[in-house]
This record gives C-alpha cells, sequence and structure tokens, in this order.
C-alpha cells in the first residue's frame, strides 16, 4: 500500500486546512496555469482541480493532477458523473491511483446545458452517492461488478460535496448521510456567504466525523450585476449580499468584495464546526496570499 | 402516451422534393391526443402543402389517410390500395409507427412528419410533460410514484444535486426538483426509510436495443426451444 497521501496527513493533522479549486487550461499545455500553481502549492493543503467545469471543456483532470503532482503540489481530482459512464469512472481512477493521484472529490457534475458542448449527451450512468460508494470498493481491490482487481490496491482519500444553506435542507441532508455511509474522508460545502446560513444544516446534522470545509466564493463583480450571467450551480449569491456591494463603483466594490471574502475565512477558521475551508477564486489564484 | 411534435413544415417540403404523389398518413392514437398527427394535423399539413405546390404551379398530389393506429399490422394492410399509386409516404405516427410504415410497404419510401419526443401526459390543455423514460427497471415503488430517472434532469438516484436552489432544478428554474418532491411526498406517507439506503447502481440491460417483451402467454409461441 503507498503512503498516505500528503493531503490524508493533513486531514489527520490539526492544521486548519486550505483546499483552492483550480481549472485545469482548454489546451495541451498543463504549464499555461504554472503562475497560479506556483502561487498555489504552498500556501495550501491542496488544489481542487475540476473537471470540465460548468461542462465547458476542459484538459482531463487525470492528466492536469499528474503535472501538479510534478511541481509538488498536492492535488485532489474533482471526478464528475455526467462525462463517463461506471466502466470509463473506474478505469479512470485505476489509472489515477497509477499515477499517484490519490484524493478523489467526486460530485454529479453541472448539467451539460451549461457548458460550451450542450448538445452532448450527458451520462450520470452513477450518482455522486455511487461513484463514492465505487471508490469504497475499488480501495477494498474490488469493482463494482465485485471483480478483483489486480496489484495493490489504490487507497484513495475520498469526498463529497455538501449544501449547507438554502430553506430545502432535508432532502441534501439525507444524500448527505449516504455519502458518509460509503466512508466519505471529507466534505466539502457548495459556497457559503454567512455563518448564520449554515446553523439550520448543523442542527439537523448535530454530529459530523466527517471532516467539513466550508467553500468560500471570490465573486465577481459582474456575479453581481448581472444575476443571470453570474449564476451558476451551487452558487446562490443571497440578495443582501448583492446589495451590500452592487451600488459601488467597480473598484470599491473589488476591494470591499476582499474585504468581506477575507473575514469569513477568518470567521470560518474561529467558527469551530469546520476543519478548513476550500476557495474558489474565479481567476484571482495567484492573490490567494491577500486572503488567508 | 408517446408525445410528438409535428416537424418544421420547410423541413417537411425539403424532404418530400421530387415526388409527384405523396400520401400523408395520420395515427388516431398518441399523436392525435397531442394534437401533432391525428386526423385534423393530416388534414392541416395536406392544405398547407397543397397550397404550397399550388403557389409554386408545381403539379405535385397529395392526400391523405389517418389509420386508427400505425403501430399494428393490420391498420397498417387497410391502406395498400391507396399506397399503390404513390411515389411517398409522409407519415405523421410516433417513431415507431412511422417505421412500422416503413415496413408495411418496404418499396415506398417513408418520411417522418413529426419528431418524437416522450412518453409523456397531457398536463393541461396543451401541454404534456414527460413521465417516462422506459428504462426497464420501475423504481416508482420506492420513489413515492415520481421517477428521479425522468424527473431528475441529471437522473440521479440518490437525492438531489447541489444545484437545487430553493426547491426548483439547476437546470430549469421554473421546474420542481424532483428530489425534493419525492423527499416531501415520502415525508407525508411516512415512507423516508425506503430512500434512506443508497439506491445501486441500475441495471441497464434491459435497454439494451432494440428492446423486446413477449407476453407470458405467447411464450411458446415465439420462444420455443429458448431458455
Amino acid at each position: 500500500m503507498p503512503a498516505p497521501s500528503k493531503f490524508a496527513q493533513a486531514l489527520e493533522s490539526n492544521v486548519f486546512l486550505v483546499t483552492c479549486e483550480l481549472d485545469p487550461p482548454k489546451g495541451t499545455d498543463p504549464s499555461l496555469e504554472e503562475n497560479k500553481i506556483q502561487a498555489l502549492k504552498d500556501k495550501i493543503q491542496a488544489v481542487v482541480t475540476s473537471d470540465n467545469p460548468k461542462a465547458f471543456l476542459h484538459m482531463a483532470p487525470l492528466g492536469f493532477c499528474r503535472y501538479l503532482l510534478e511541481q509538488g503540489c498536492e492535488t485532489i481530482m474533482t471526478v464528475t458523473c455526467r462525462d463517463r459512464n461506471r466502466l470509463a469512472l473506474q478505469a479512470d481512477l485505476l489509472a489515477a491511483a497509477g499515477l499517484g493521484i490519490h484524493n478523489i472529490l467526486a460530485v454529479s457534475g453541472d448539467y451539460i446545458t451549461w457548458g460550451d458542448h450542450p448538445g452532448s449527451t450527458p451520462v450520470y450512468d452513477l450518482d455522486s452517492v455511487q461513484l463514492l460508494w465505487a471508490i469504497s470498493q475499488l480501495n477494498q481491490n474490488k469493482d463494482i461488478s465485485g471483480d478483483v482487481i489486480l496489484g495493490p490496491s489504490p487507497s484513495f482519500v475520498y469526498g463529497g460535496a455538501v449544501t449547507l444553506s438554502g430553506n430545502l435542507l432535508a432532502p441534501q441532508v439525507l444524500k448527505f448521510k449516504k455519502k458518509e455511509q460509503t466512508g466519505a474522508r471529507f466534505f466539502m460545502s457548495h459556497p457559503i456567504f454567512d455563518l448564520a446560513g449554515v446553523d439550520e444544516f448543523f442542527k439537523l446534522v448535530p454530529e459530523i466525523k466527517t471532516p467539513l470545509l466550508a467553500t468560500v466564493c471570490l465573486v465577481k463583480e459582474e456575479q453581481l450585476k448581472d444575476e443571470a450571467a453570474g449564476r451558476f450551480p451551487g452558487l446562490q449569491i443571497p440578495g443582501y449580499f448583492r446589495e451590500k456591494f452592487k451600488s459601488l463603483s467597480p473598484g470599491e466594490s473589488e476591494v470591499k468584495i476582499w474585504d468581506y471574502t477575507a473575514n469569513l475565512i477568518a470567521e470560518i477558521k474561529k467558527d469551530g464546526r469546520f476543519r478548513g475551508v476550500h476557495l474558489m477564486l474565479q481567476g484571482k489564484e495567484e492573490r490567494i496570499g491577500e486572503l488567508i | 402516451m408517446i408525445v410528438a411534435s409535428r416537424k418544421p413544415f420547410e423541413e417537411i417540403k425539403k424532404s418530400l422534393s421530387g415526388y409527384r404523389n405523396i400520401l400523408v398518413v395520420g395515427c388516431g392514437t398518441c399523436v392525435a391526443v397531442c394534437l401533432a398527427g391525428g386526423k385534423k394535423e393530416v388534414g392541416l399539413l395536406t392544405s398547407q402543402l397543397r397550397m404550397s405546390y399550388g403557389l409554386e404551379k408545381d403539379p405535385v398530389n397529395i392526400s391523405e389517410e389517418t389509420l386508427e393506429r400505425q403501430c399494428d399490422r393490420e391498420f397498417l394492410e387497410m391502406i395498400c390500395d391507396r399506397v399503390k399509386d404513390q411515389d411517398a409516404l409522409l407519415s405523421l405516427a410516433c417513431g415507431a409507427g412511422i417505421q412500422f410504415l416503413a415496413e408495411a410497404y418496404p418499396e415506398k419510401p417513408v418520411y417522418p412528419g413529426v419528431n418524437t419526443t416522450f412518453i409523456g401526459v397531457a398536463e393541461a390543455a396543451g401541454l404534456w410533460t414527460e413521465r417516462c423514460r422506459a428504462c426497464g427497471e420501475c423504481l416508482l415503488a420506492v420513489t413515492g410514484g415520481i421517477c428521479p430517472r425522468t424527473k431528475c434532469t441529471k437522473g440521479l438516484n440518490n437525492g438531489p444535486c447541489g444545484g437545487m436552489t430553493e426547491g426548483k432544478c439547476e437546470v430549469d428554474q421554473e421546474r420542481s426538483c424532483a428530489w425534493v418532491t419525492i423527499y416531501e411526498r415520502l415525508a407525508r406517507e411516512g415512507r423516508l426509510a425506503q430512500i434512506e439506503p443508497m439506491l445501486s447502481p441500475g441495471d441497464f440491460r434491459s435497454q439494451t436495443r432494440p428492446g423486446t417483451v413477449t407476453h407470458r402467454a405467447y411464450l411458446r409461441r415465439y420462444h420455443a426451444g429458448s431458455k
């Protein structure tokens, strides 16, 4: 069995975890994102590489993650259920383990019509709960048909997404519990904008055994002004947040949003209910030092 | 029922280009109910084609016939005399009916006049919505009579995705999230325990195309000798 990944070790430590999303390039050269990689790699516990984010074509995270590892950057590979059936998902996971990629974030994936190939077939042969379960089976050296995997078993550290806010949490909690039962090692929330908004979730789930990272999104000015353009799955910008910043001048609102985001991260760190924070900086990854 | 919608007129006319004698064949069942290919729609399309060819002074003969069903051989055979003199057939039945018409008359070119869309219901006047994907592995007993494979855009089996916003679907904010609806219904009925365990990945072998269903009483007739 390979040594535990750096992220697995961080999960076991007392360190407040910081991870950050990074999209692979839409191209063949992973070094296109070199500046961002260098800015992130020594400041956080892991870079979370997205998988055709918002259903737009990008380099496969399998290749990008391998490049990140070669740059000395710990990585969590996002795997979505949207583009591959159970054979392809498991095949990619075996390849990932073979390439030294051991941390996986398993999600359903933004629907295909959001992206740049809207006429394509969405797959969803497995959903995110079933994908997490499939990974748990691979870790036990068998595929989901029950057949044995040859050679050493993978040792994936796998986690899922969870919704913490909104007024219809009960069905989300039901799904969260199913994910927990698969043996998920960590959870990352959808973006939150304040801590009051997550109280209901913690009432419904008073005891969380699995490390939970709160996701904080650095909102772009254009996302405040144009509600439709700024919308993407999982991002629910509250009305009060929009009102607070949208009337400010362009430069001013950017500064205030950065301050707000940095304060929110600090509050999450102090709060005690979260094991860490996951950042979505939407292209501003090189400035991560200003937030943490 | 099977829901279809008529193809754009220009597409239909383009596909019929070059034929002099065309029979428009309607179907009196599903496509009649969803106002795509019944007797009335056949009449409207026939008139539209005649007017269009007439304006172009193109001598094309358009005739019409609406069968009780196009998915049954006995009804298709009833028009064999009329088909004889035709250069092409334009079917307004669903995809199954169009193909069965083409099988019944292998010497005649057959064209579709509708796009077949889904198995659904008449939600309101002029509004049809999908209910069934014909997956061959019905989950409705577990999911409170609401199909997640059809009514969830992603066809998820184990709960809502993170894109659900205030009970609405990630893809269409006007549409209720199927999993919220399932959850609320099962909660009302005290049956939430049914969806607490993970629903296993679907077995899609029964979706291997083309599908075949044999009634138990006919097994010996069609599958004699097979196991």
